[in-house]
């Protein structure tokens, strides 16, 4: 073919050449839809809202060319290994580093005595170092990092780094921490014992409350420990450059956090440091504060001037941990004769591990949404966080509320049966009301709680089934709800949480730039679709720039299932003032109003006469040519929320989703083995952006809550995590997962973008005391503890029955149990 | 750490005869690899018997399945004399791990790491099958399955594992795992029967348990309780409550002595009814 031959394409001008198809066209199938009330700003009604359609960055994901931060290599860099100790407790009295620094390869190594800064994510704990300076606090806490030409020379190097401990005693319970005759992790003048923080809160009458109750109930409970397991271990590519100038590529869920801690901890200014989030493998939480190794990878880099990578190993990604706190309950409620709340009493142990982390805010959270679910007149909250030797807890998918969840809904249910009640039909007799307010000072706005339990339960024929199946099979109930991101940053200061620039291409394409980090929850396709709609283009014409602190507006990170509400109301803000300008210059060629200007399909049009109408590429230009750049700006700060008390800043929230789960199940009697056979879960997520997505999310936290409802552990032994890989720690395999349907309920929320909540964390919630309620009804008995294993299955059937049916039937000879393997 | 692939048996034995208790076997390589991340001896070797074909094999003969010890779970699960001669070990070899870890995972391995708790051994007890156990310059000694497994180590440092016989015979089996999850899990307790009948009547049997003791064992007084009987469910009652207790299980992270034993109970009856 000559030349000439080839077909012509104008590059000055493409006005009407946008032949893309169109990639939002699938409708979701199983969303409870409201009539659909379209904001004041979207006169033209939805085309990319609400629908179904996969996540933007599927595709890249699955064909491997997302670049994790594991994945980035620079010329002449080298590779760190951090030494973990291997005592629970023990003061360091030498470390010697003269013979690895010897072997040939490794470049540089460092202690706890080159950065003796102490620091923590929250500003009330400061507790962490990079490295132990003199104590060591946990197995695995890091003592020192070697950085070598390659890893296994840093690794031999490790074997070559002489410790010598003086141990002390380790504290391995939440009882040993109680105890006044062991050494504090953290020694505080003012306490005798390992208590990290306690929280003593009381609202409305509470003796009265009790006094008033026909009926009360206490119950113990126990929530194990569990940890995040995301597939992609923590990861971090440090590179301090010749203009003194410091990057960090870093698996992260939050780089703002990161990035001003680094500037802390190594004493750099914050303009100085450049912090990117890559593409993340999986947070769940455990990504949601700076690392030990990231800190020390910026610290050698600094000091060698050449590149550092530091990549986790599993067993590393355990000693990380800053999962699931194991918290224990004592839960005291006072009903009325027709079931009435009149007063609710929690108390709280945290099991905190070795450090702070976000273990404050954890420890208010165990009681702080009590309240949100369902109507409690007077209500007192006791909560105590202990320091023990073991890898730090934090947040995990649920933070705190997870724990106590499993508490109220398995007590719920016990308190249903004995009144006479039905279950469902109680649940939501008792449910909060949209637009009311908590005793404990939180404002709840849309709520879809009823309509959540109903739709879950009439899918299942709920109320024909309980209490009326054969036994060994069961059916539960679960309702729950959660935060749309925490209303104070965990940091106090009046600017927005979220930030966003929105950049119109007179291509046609939108570009927006979000301070998020992508962990698999779609931010990336949310902030598109939000776009996109306010727009009228395609979510493929938005092009994504986030987690980058040199190029995108701040965003807190993607935690507390706060992006959706905050970072897609800044990117809506910001892409409504753009929408602006392009209707105005838009208006003026049609000769109406800007109000008359609608986005639709690519196109931009007159809403009287939608015949009279221009591409958006020829809206943009028109609107460039008027204007100038057309680059906006927007921002999202949550109205002001907290009440008056100390502890009121957790658990405010702009919106809270709920959600009601229902677990069928089928148990083996005889060997106790659970066969959980579906799950179905309602959420109100407000809208759906995209019900592909939130669906997604609904899959993934039934999935997360049935691994911590039946298998998950968090064993130790001589003060060593017993288990920490991937074969011995049990998740669900696919084997495992039954099918599970998801239903979303839409309330539209006043204030979230487009109407939308959050959907990443709250239907985790439900997931765990449903499948408990269900066991219940199959073997009438309750157990109090996660995980509920066929060991525990057999034991309270036991105890309800009073007898051992299998376990003393036979007769044991009586030989002393050998030692475990 | 020196490696070796040696290509006959013979060479092997040799190796094994000069590095005795430095010397790593390597056949899957699924329990080895522990030990190497723990870290071995400079002085240690790894002999690595993939090239040695001769204890690949699988073959049969009048009275005799024979089993080479580098025999695949994966080739077990699916090798038409296996199926023929020896179901439930093909069907033990399928519960063992994952697909993928099932093309590694080696008989000879299963046995020589003599977990308490080995997917194939229950099966090989089952069918009262011994094995070939090689040494330097020796003639080679046949040991039971059961005997292997009850020592610690289950070999001496220059002993290497032959052929694996199993006696051919009209027989019937069953087998019983629970797990803590469906799927890449060995058994809290694992159950499997083999009888051979007289008619209606059961003429011989063996039970074998596995996370029940210290090492998969037999359970001998719930075989009595079957020899002699007519398959029946008091029958089967009796046998579980007779493998329970003969089971000596021990009480660790994943589940109590109590819990082990009742799960025998349940588990070697369950076995019985499906003869």
């Amino acid at each position: 073919m000559r030349e000439q031959e080839l077909p012509s394409v104008s590059t000055a001008t493409n006005p009407d050449g946008d032949a893309r198809p169109l990639t939002s066209a699938v409708e979701a199938s199983s969303v409870l839809r409201r009539a659909p009330q379209y904001p004041p700003d979207k006169p033209e009604g939805f085309s990319v809202v609400g629908k179904a359609g996969p996540k933007l960055d599927s595709f890249t994901r699955v064909t491997g060319q997302d670049r994790f931060a594991d994945d980035i290599f620079l010329p002449n860099m080298l590779f760190g290994k951090m030494l973990r100790s291997t005592q629970a407790h023990a003061r360091i009295l030498r470390i010697d580093t003269s013979k690895a620094l010897a072997l040939p390869g490794v470049v540089a190594i460092v202690t706890g005595a080159d950065i003796p800064v102490r620091y923590g994510i929250l500003p009330s704990s400061p507790d962490e170092m990079v490295m132990a300076l003199d104590t060591v606090r946990y197995v695995g806490d890091p003592i020192a990092c070697v950085v070598a030409d390659d890893e296994l020379t840093a690794e031999e190097a490790l074997a070559l780094v002489q410790v010598e401990y003086e141990p002390l005693p380790a504290v391995m319970s939440i009882d040993e921490a109680l105890r006044t005759d062991l050494p504090q992790l953290h020694p505080n003048p003012r306490r005798t014992n390992n208590i990290h923080k306690e929280v003593h809160l009381e609202f409305g009458d509470v003796e009265a409350g009790f006094a008033s109750a026909d009926r009360i109930f206490e119950d113990e409970y126990f929530f194990e420990g569990t940890t995040h397991a995301p597939i992609e271990q923590h990861a971090v590519m440090a590179q301090y450059g010749a203009d003194q100038k410091l990057t960090l590529w870093a698996a992260t869920q939050t780089p703002h956090y990161l990035h001003r801690i680094a500037a802390a901890v190594l004493g750099m200014p914050a303009s100085q440091i450049r912090v990117i989030a890559p593409p993340v493998g999986g947070g769940f939480g455990g990504k949601t504060e700076p690392f030990a190794h990231e800190l020390a990878a910026a610290f050698l880099a600094r000091k060698t001037g050449r590149p550092v990578k530091i990549t986790l190993t599993r067993q590393e990604v355990f000693y990380a941990h800053r999962g699931r706190h194991p918290v224990r309950f004592k839960l005291k409620t006072g009903v009325k004769a027709d079931g009435t709340i009149t007063a609710i009493h929690l108390q709280s142990w945290l099991d905190g591990g070795a450090y702070g982390s976000y273990g404050v805010a954890t420890t208010y959270y165990t009681g702080a949404l009590t309240t949100v679910t369902y109507k409690v007149p007077a209500y007192k909250f006791d909560g105590c966080r202990v320091f023990t030797n073991k890898p730090p807890c934090g947040p995990k998918r649920g933070h705190g509320t997870t724990q106590p969840r499993f508490a109220l809904e398995n007590q719920l249910d016990k308190i249903a049966d004995a009144l006479g009640l039905d279950a469902a039909e109680y649940r939501k007799r008792i449910a909060v009301d949209p637009n009311s307010t908590t005793v404990n000072g939180l404002r709840v706005t849309s709520c879809g709680l009823r309509e959540c339990i109903d739709a879950a339960t009439e899918r299942t024929r709920y109320k024909e089934k309980r209490g009326k199946l054969a036994r060994g099979r069961g059916i539960g109930l679960a309702a729950s709800s959660y935060l749309c991101g925490a209303g104070l940053p965990i940091y106090w200061n009046a600017m927005p949480q979220s930030g966003a620039i929105v950049k119109v291409d007179r291509g046609g394409g939108v570009t927006v730039l979000s301070g998020t980090s992508e962990c698999g929850q779609g931010s990336t396709s949310m902030l598109a679709a939000i776009i996109a709609e306010t727009l009228g283009v395609d979510p493929s014409d938005v092009s994504v720039c986030y987690g980058d602190t040199d190029l995108t507006p701040v965003d807190l990170g993607s935690y507390s299932s706060r992006v959706t509400f905050m970072a897609g109301n800044a990117a809506r803000d910001a892409a409504s003032k753009a929408r602006h300008l392009i209707a105005q210059s838009a208006a003026e060629r049609f000769g109406v109003g800007p109000d008359r200007v609608g986005f639709a399909g690519r196109r931009v049009f007159d809403l009287g006469n939608r015949e009279r109408s221009m591409t958006f590429i020829e809206a943009a230009q028109l609107a460039e040519a008027r204007w100038g750049t057309i680059a906006c700006v927007g921002s999202y700060t949550p109205p002001k929320l907290a009440a008056e008390y100390k502890g009121s800043g957790v658990g405010p929230s702009p919106a809270y989703s709920y959600s009601a789960a229902v677990a069928e199940v089928a148990v083996d009697l005889e060997t106790g083995e659970i066969t959980v056979e579906k799950i179905t879960l309602a959420h109100d997520v407000g809208r759906c952006i995209n019900a592909t997505n939130v669906e997604g999310q609904i899959e993934g936290g039934v999935y997360m809550g049935l691994g911590e409802a039946l298998m998950e552990e968090w064993p130790f032994r001589a003060g060593e995590h017993k288990i920490p890989n991937l074969l011995d720690y049990k998740t669900p395999t696919s084997l495992d997962t039954p099918p599970i349907e998801a239903i979303i309920v839409e309330t539209d929320d006043k204030e979230g973008p487009f109407g939308a909540k959050e959907a990443g964390q709250g239907p985790l919630n439900p997931v765990i005391p449903a499948i408990a309620n269900a066991v219940a009804d199959a073997i009438r008995a309750r157990i109090h503890s996660t995980p509920i294993t066929p060991e525990k299955v057999l034991k309270a059937m036991d105890a309800a029955s009073g007898t051992t049916l299998r376990l003393k039937k036979v007769t044991t000879p009586s030989k002393p149990s050998p030692v475990p393997v | 750490m020196q490696y070796y692939e040696p290509n006959f048996i013979d060479e092997a034995l040799v190796l094994l005869d000069r590095f005795g208790t430095n010397a790593h076997v390597l056949a899957g390589g699924t329990r080895l690899r522990f030990a190497l991340r723990r870290g071995v001896a400079a002085d240690a070797a790894l002999i690595n018997l993939k090239r040695i074909a001769d204890l690949g094999r699988i073959e049969d003969t009048a009275s005799d399945l024979w089993i080479g010890p580098l025999v695949t779970a994966a080739a077990l699960r699916r090798h038409v004399l296996v199926g023929k001669h020896a179901p439930l070990l093909a069907t033990t070899a399928a519960s063992l791990g994952a697909a993928q870890l099932q093309t590694v995972a080696t008989i000879g391995g299963n046995i020589v790491s003599a977990d308490p708790a080995a997917d194939l051994v229950p099966a090989l007890i089952a069918y009262s099958a011994d094995a070939e156990i090689l040494s330097a310059g020796d003639c080679a000694r046949i040991a039971t399955v059961e005997d292997i497994v009850s020592k610690r180590p289950a070999l001496q440092g220059r002993e290497l594992l032959g052929r694996i016989r199993v006696p051919i015979a009209p027989h019937r089996a069953s087998y019983q795992k629970m797990t803590t999850r469906r799927g890449l899990e060995m058994a809290l307790v694992s159950v499997a029967v083999s009888c051979r009948m007289g008619g209606a009547v059961v003429a011989d049997a063996r039970v074998a348990l596995a996370g029940a003791a210290p090492s998969v064992v037999r359970a001998r007084g719930a075989e009595r309780a079957l020899i002699g009987s007519r398959l029946s469910s008091e029958v089967a009652q009796a046998a579980g409550e007779r493998a329970a207790a003969d089971a000596d299980p021990l009480t660790d992270a994943r589940a109590s002595a109590a819990y082990r034993r009742a799960l025998v109970a349940t588990l070697t009856q369950r076995a019985v009814m499906e003869l």
